[in-house]
């Protein structure tokens, strides 16, 4: 028994070398396609590339003072975040809504669970699109039968609505996945708490209040991090509808440094601006990270 | 009087709790059309002619029109998308569904070693870096490697999935694949890459089924990557860049848009009916971990 455990043992430090092995195909793309890309854009920031030509200057900090000291890129900035903040905001209220009510003892309970979630499973593309058609096409034509002016134009091309129109559809697609997290997220309760708060004669705000939500804090976290995530990088929705437009109405973040680089050629102030992005999530994370840990 | 007040009371609470179950449904059927509304806008425009758009926006069709698909799939080689869709998803699929859990297992069997710890941070803090950040030098990249192609995007995917992949198998490994499998195999003589092929793959299976269901969506339905890396030649274009680039072509003809979009959705529908506890237990599992 012994020398059968000594053997096993000699073999797996033979073993054990292997798992090396296992590894290094994926460190070596990793390493090559992502983080290689992620340092070299932090030199290119640092130059005037504009990502064609052969040659190109060091110019020091001078792309991160142009951005700071443009007033257009702070109102987008300050644009995407207000928008991040509605949409955290007001999908997170529904979803925490939509599975309260769905914990409660109805009928077709998966059915309405299936079609709510239905949206998470559809291209953001493909909604962009078609909401892209039903503002440019449909709503108006209702506009015009009701005689109600501000629906009468496309939402999109009037620069005081697009923002909003673009955010309903990332309301309508953002609060699928969050309602089924809610939902399960509600699940976990334990029903002898409930019991207990029914028994001691709480009332359906007290349980609320002072249970199912403290309880649902974690869910409702996890919530809040996707749905900002998801508004601070939204793209997909302002390239299906109005690519930023009228004027720089509905650019954001992404948007922004997407047409610099791409369309632009200003390839060395895209990267700076792409750094410059970076630290901005990374206080945001290291923040939040923070709160979380001053609540505990 | 007692007796009154208490059956009073019995009515009051009825009928609160019988106003609060209505307005419950009412709230949940109007959630439910705002979701259905633009569905049943694409699919009944989808099967209309442009004449009968033009009467109703709203109206059911008369007769179902299949001119506008037929149309969308004569005129726009819409069959060559849909391959170019298929091979990117399934090939990434295919490397996904080997790379993730080879290299979850070797991290999971040696968490105590600094190589193995560095590279699991390494490859799930890649889940914290949003793509606006790395987009731009690393389309450069590929676009210097003549990578601007599907094989290229197929990389990438892969690396992508790395982050996510190894944070959900790493912690299943851990707790639900126990060691003494390993040590049972290698006394009867299994090497490392058979015992992993045979003993513990089959044992991951759970979470290899969440991660492929996770990448399916995000693969199939991604546009920002395909844009960067394919708008360049339309051979390559996979659906979401075929719907996004119609669309500017035919802003005016949009029966045949929405049929375009009802195509494009069809696959993805299928697959959420036949097997959507999967699909919501997946993503769902998804979110909660990063």
């Amino acid at each position: 028994m012994r020398q059968v455990r000594a053997g096993v043992q000699k073999k797996s430090v033979n073993r054990k070398g292997v798992f090396i092995f296992f590894t290094l195909p994926a460190v070596f793309l990793y390493s090559f396609f992502i983080v290689y890309p992620l340092i070299s854009g932090l030199y290119y920031s640092l130059t005037d590339w504009n990502g064609m030509s052969k040659t190109f200057h060091y110019v020091g900090l001078d792309n991160y003072h142009k951005i700071l000291s443009d007033q257009t890129s702070l109102t987008i900035v300050g644009r995407t975040f207000g928008y991040t903040f509605l949409l955290v905001i007001i999908c997170t209220f529904m979803a925490v809504l939509l599975a309260l009510l769905l914990n409660r003892n109805i009928k077709g309970k998966s059915f309405f669970r299936a079609v709510y979630f239905f949206p998470a499973v559809l291209s953001s593309i493909t909604i962009g699109l078609i909401f892209n058609q039903i503002y440019s096409n449909l709503l108006p034509v209702i506009g015009k039968t009701l005689h109600i002016p501000i629906l009468s134009q496309s939402l999109l091309s009037n620069s005081q609505t697009a923002m909003f129109a673009i955010l309903l559809i990332n309301i309508w697609q953002g609060t699928a996945l969050p309602t089924v997290l809610a939902i399960s997220g509600l699940q976990t309760i334990s029903n002898d708490i409930l019991e207990a708060a029914r028994i001691d004669g709480a009332s359906h705000g007290q349980t609320l209040r002072y249970i199912k939500l403290p309880l649902l804090m974690p869910t409702i976290s996890i919530i809040i991090i996707f749905n900002a995530r998801s508004g601070l990088m939204v793209f997909d929705y302002i390239k299906a509808t109005t690519n930023g437009g009228p004027g720089f109405s509905t650019m954001s973040i992404a948007t922004l440094i997407y047409k610099h680089a791409f369309t632009d050629m200003r390839f060395g102030y895209s990267s700076a601006e792409s750094t410059l992005c970076f630290l901005l999530i990374t206080i945001f994370a290291l923040l939040q990270l923070h709160m979380s840990r001053v609540k505990d | 009087m007692i007796k009154t007040n208490d059956v009073s009371r019995k009515g009051l609470l009825f009928n609160k709790s019988l106003v609060s179950t209505i307005s419950t449904y009412l709230f949940l059927i109007l959630g439910l059309a705002a979701i259905l509304l633009p569905m049943y806008v694409t699919v009944i425009t989808a099967f209309k002619t442009p004449a009968e758009t033009a009467q109703d926006f709203f109206a059911l069709p008369v007769t179902l029109y299949w001119g506008n698909f037929s149309e969308v799939i004569r005129a726009s080689n819409f069959i060559y998308y849909i391959w170019n869709s298929l091979f990117i998803t399934v090939v990434s699929l295919d490397g996904i569904a080997f790379i993730v859990p080879l290299v979850s297992y070797a991290v999971a069997r040696n968490f105590r070693k600094v190589y193995y710890k560095a590279v699991y941070f390494l490859f799930v803090s890649g889940a914290f870096v949003p793509f606006t950040i790395l987009m731009v030098p690393q389309i450069k990249l590929m676009s210097n490697l003549h990578l601007l192609n599907s094989w290229g995007l197929i990389i990438l995917y892969w690396c992508y999935s790395l982050s996510e992949g190894l944070l959900l198998a790493v912690s299943f490994i851990q707790t639900g694949v126990p060691i003494e499998m390993d040590e049972a195999a290698y006394i009867d003589g299994a090497s490392v890459f058979y015992t992993f092929l045979h003993i513990v793959y089959p044992l991951m299976k759970p979470i290899i089924v969440s991660i492929i269901i996770m990448d399916t969506l995000w693969i199939w339905n991604d546009f920002q990557l395909p844009l960067l890396m394919l708008n360049a030649s339309q051979k390559l274009w996979t659906l979401p860049l075929y719907q996004y680039n119609f669309q500017s072509k035919y802003t005016v003809a949009y029966n045949l848009a929405f049929a375009a979009f009802l195509l494009s959705m069809v696959p993805i529908m299928i697959f959420y009916l036949i097997e959507q506890k999967q699909i919501i237990q997946g993503l769902t599992a998804g979110a909660v971990k990063s």
